[in-house]
């Protein structure tokens, strides 16, 4: 008898083992190489001239990375060649797609990896955070600051299933909920988002004002609508899919060169928000402009996307009459600062990602805007029912009351 | 019988008047300092949270006010004036979540509301409201002397416990359990009474009685969820005159918001008819026979988000009997509620893949049953058991999407009631097929039908980076009375800290109609709330 318990043992530690081995790919330590093609021209790292830069090369265009105060510090130490582990085969999506062919895909499909796939965590069963989002007066003084929970959960590896009911497998794609956890003045206030399957299909989602403590459907079709008390829209917080009232068309592809100029890229710019900026991999430029007969907050909006990590770095957004109206900079936060099932668990796999930090300059008013990951992670316990109105009405306080 | 009173008594007022100023100079200096740092102050697993609010109602008509004196049995007039509700309250919030290691790791949370606060209206005896300091204040001045008012406005507001094991969420003590998918008018949203005292304030989780109640959830599946509800004490619709001193109403009508039937009801008992009538007030009892049972199975199904609800409660308010069973020889009152049973349900759902003028707009509806209510018939009032069905449909929807950098949301709702049963009323005198509305002052302007409707619109839009500024438009109209109430309003938000809002209460109709009685309590209000920790 004490044998077999000893053998049930060792059996569940080699189980829990090879559980944690199936995870995915080893976390790259700089030997997975740098592809030597990214669509259709010759890519190459070599090291500067200077202790810590890269000189890197895509075609006929180059850089010179250089490592700055607010880069993790693999991404700091490897250079643009930390991309590489994005590359590598027998990753989940959004990574799925070979190197070699990720610039055949389609505007939209781009759309969903780059920015929908790349926050929702597929591979996940679930991805959660706390965030602070600033927003600043044209003359660069704080004018307010929201401080913000959120859960993510993407059915499309079945990980997240038991977040919807079987009658909506096949029709839920996403779920996301967030609450307010100050100023007092929106806390408490919270909602769910839900994104469908049928690509046909707006997002839809529900509004709870604790001043009233119900929940609202809100009247449809939000995602170029300002997310409560920001200056982000929906369409930059949870709406992040191809929308149906949008057209995405892939218009080209450059070797992306962070402009200093822009407040995120800047070296001493919120050094303690640890990012990966997307500096020298080759982003693919997508142009989004509503269908038509749709009208929209922009006319024209490039958005680009880094082909190796998959995440989308940036984009300019044009009104009517081609002028520039705003700006956006993004940058991802790596595994490796984020947690695995609680806010105090082990580090995650390197090549999870999480959003990281959005930056928005809107050049039409002057305010500006910072949302950054404070803290975050992967797979959770979370109660079935959480993406409901009874999450809501509990108005968890933090992090740990959101995830339990 | 009437006497003209209009002499006013500033002097004695002038200090608590300067001192109020002074209060609110200190405010408006500490809301125009800037702040944007964090408000509560967090230590490890606390929460503590502090605010101040302030809430000031001046009347804009300048109007007698005829009222019933119950001392010398007979009406008065004196003059309104404008000083209507100075409320100060202080906000404050503590929140407690132990580490789970020590709760054999179930998550449970504590959560503390007090709210202690202060009307300096009552003060200023010279003014408004402050004219009838003797016979309100003792009710609506504060509720910290000594009462608790833990009918209505208690100073601990809310505090319960929060046990929540996975895929449970229990939530037991004092608290607000918000039902239905309704703004401004309910139907399903009664498992907590309302005090009425400020009828025009939106705030729910303040104009809401918290009632006490155990209050179990368990999510049967990801977006199922029964729920059942046990409250130990019946807590009923709180107004004013409705307090009773020695087996007699004893605020009249003084209140700027008296509902005017209860000005009538008062007026009788203390003597309008040359005799008083005394009130034998039997609020039930806690015990288990005495409860108030809920359930609700909340759901969702092809793109419907649906609940089922049943309650076993009580009537809403307390219901005056006549002793005789007639208040034509009625020598005394019985002030009483009954049971009642209300099933129903609510349900929204979004328009998709419909033409582009209706894409989006979302259709909500409520029901409700109520079985064995009680509604007052007639000129003579008798109460009569009434079975009544409810209707709410609403729809919201954004307008000029296309246009506006921040569209305006808009909602039209629907809200009827209607008598179903049959009623033979013989001893209900004239009209005995209608029923006392709110405003019935004694004859047939103030009677209901059996069916009762009524529209609202709500419209509201945010200006500016970060939705500082928020307008809102409220308008409601009663569609057999023809009275209105209108409630525009602009709020501010100067920093993180600091929020202010100005607005109108406008109501119209004619005198005896639900809004229409409050036309002399037309008035502007100013509110603002600061963070102080």
């Amino acid at each position: 008898m004490r044998n077999l318990k000893t053998l049930s043992m060792a059996f569940l530690l080699i189980t829990m083992a090879v559980g944690a081995s199936a995870q995915g790919p080893a976390n790259t330590n700089g030997d997975i190489p740098s592809p030597k093609m990214i669509a259709g021209k010759p890519y190459s790292i070599t090291p500067g001239s200077e202790a810590g830069t890269y000189n890197v090369k895509w075609g006929d265009q180059s850089m010179v990375w250089k490592p700055k105060a607010y880069m993790e510090d693999k991404y700091k130490a490897m250079g643009p060649a930390y991309y590489a582990q994005w590359t590598q085969p027998g990753l989940p999506p959004p990574w799925d797609v070979p190197m070699d062919q990720r610039q055949n895909l389609s505007g939209a499909e781009l759309m969903n990896r780059c920015y929908a796939e790349n926050e929702y965590a597929p591979y996940a069963k679930n991805y959660w955070d706390s965030l602070i989002v600033k927003i600043y007066r044209p003359d660069g003084s704080v004018r307010g600051e929201t401080d913000m929970i959120e859960a993510y959960s993407d059915m499309e590896m079945k990980k997240g299933l038991e977040y919807i009911p079987s009658s909506d497998q096949g029709r839920v794609q996403r779920k996301y909920i967030w609450t307010y956890t100050d100023p007092p003045e929106v806390k408490g206030e919270s909602g769910v988002t839900t994104t469908f399957v049928d690509p046909k299909l707006p997002p839809q989602d529900t509004l709870y004002l604790p001043s009233v403590r119900k929940v609202r459907r809100l009247a449809g079709a939000v995602s170029s609508q300002y997310f409560p008390g920001l200056i982000n829209r929906y369409e930059d917080v949870s709406h992040t899919n191809a929308l149906p009232e949008l057209n995405y068309k892939v218009v080209g592809f450059e070797l992306f060169n962070p402009d200093p100029s822009k407040p995120q890229y800047k070296p001493d710019y919120l050094p303690e928000v640890k990012r990966v900026d997307g500096a020298g991999d080759v982003a693919v430029i997508l142009e989004i402009t509503p269908k038509p007969g749709v009208s929209w907050w922009y006319a024209k909006r490039l958005y680009k996307c880094g082909l190796q990590e998959m995440n989308y770095v940036y984009d300019d957004a044009y009104d009517d009459n081609g002028k520039l109206i705003r700006s956006t900079e993004k940058a991802m936060m790596s595994g490796s600062l984020l947690h695995m099932n609680s806010p105090t668990g082990p580090a995650a796999p390197d090549w999870y990602q999480s959003w990281g930090i959005m930056s928005v300059q809107d050049y039409t008013t002057g305010f500006t805007s910072d949302a950054y990951v404070t803290l975050g992670g992967f797979n959770a316990d979370l109660p079935r029912a959480i993406f409901t109105d009874n999450t809501l009405y509990r108005e968890p306080k933090n992090l740990n009351e959101l995830i339990r | 019988m009437t006497q003209k009173c209009s002499q006013r008594q500033p002097q004695s007022s002038s200090r608590s008047f300067f001192h109020a100023l002074l209060i609110l100079l200190l405010l408006s200096t500490l809301a125009l300092s800037s702040s944007t740092s964090y408000a509560c102050y967090d230590y490890e697993n606390w929460q503590v949270c502090l605010n101040y609010y302030t809430e000031n109602y001046f009347r804009l008509p300048q109007v007698d006010r005829t009222l019933f004196r119950a001392e010398t049995e007979s009406y008065f007039t004196k003059h309104a004036d404008g000083v209507m509700r100075q409320r100060n309250e202080l906000r404050f919030d503590l929140h407690w979540a132990p580490d789970a290691k020590y709760t054999l790791d179930i998550p449970i949370q504590f959560s503390l509301r007090v709210r202690p606060y202060y009307d300096t209206a009552y003060d200023l005896t010279g003014w408004g409201q402050g004219q009838y300091r003797k016979y309100l204040a003792t009710d609506w001045q504060s509720n910290t002397n000594g009462m608790m008012n833990d009918q209505y406005d208690p100073l601990i507001r809310e505090y319960y416990v929060d046990i929540l094991p996975k895929n449970f969420f229990i939530r037991i003590g004092r608290q607000i359990i918000s039902w239905g998918k309704s703004d401004g008018v309910y139907m399903l949203d009664i498992l907590n009474p309302f005090n009425l005292a400020n009828p025009t304030n939106f705030d729910e989780q303040y104009n809401k009685i918290p009632i006490w109640a155990l209050n179990f959830n368990y999510q049967v599946s990801s977006t199922g969820t029964i729920q059942f509800v046990y409250e130990p004490k019946y807590l009923p619709y709180y107004y004013p005159g409705l307090p009773l001193k020695g087996g007699l109403p004893y605020q009249g009508s003084y209140q700027d918001f008296t509902p005017n039937v209860v000005a009538l009801f008062n007026a009788e008992e203390n003597g309008l008819f040359g005799f008083k009538i005394p009130v034998h007030y039997h609020q039930p009892s806690v015990a288990p026979t005495n409860g108030i049972y809920a359930a609700r199975w909340s759901d969702q199904a092809y793109g419907i988000h649906y609940t089922l609800n049943y309650v076993y409660g009580w009537t809403s308010y307390m219901i005056q009997f006549p002793n005789t069973g007639n208040y034509t020889t009625a020598t005394a009152v019985y002030e009483e509620p009954r049971r009642v049973q209300i099933a129903g349900g609510s349900a929204d759902y979004e328009l998709q893949g419909v033409p582009d003028w209706l894409e989006g707009t979302v259709l909500r509806a409520e029901t409700a049953i109520t079985v064995n209510d009680r509604y007052y018939e007639g000129i003579v009032g008798n109460p009569n058991n009434v079975d009544h069905w409810g209707l709410l449909m609403g729809l919201d929807r954004y307008l000029l999407s296309g246009i506006l950098e921040r569209p305006i949301f808009a909602s039209w709702q629907y809200w009827h009631d209607d008598v179903v049963n049959k009623i033979h009323c013989p001893t209900c005198g004239p009209d005995s097929h209608e029923f006392e509305s709110i405003g019935f002052y004694g004859s047939k302007a103030g009677l209901r039908g059996a069916y009762y409707s009524l529209l609202t619109m709500y419209l509201d839009k945010t200006w500016g980076p970060g939705d500082y500024i928020d307008t809102s438009f409220f308008v409601l109209y009663e569609l057999q009375f023809k009275d209105w109430w209108i409630q525009p309003q602009i709020a501010y938000m100067i920093n993180d800290k600091t929020k202010v809002a100005l607005g109108f209460n406008i109501f119209a109709g004619s005198k005896q109609t639900p809004f229409g009685e409050y036309t002399n309590a037309t008035d502007v209000y100013f509110t603002l709330s600061r963070v102080l920790l």
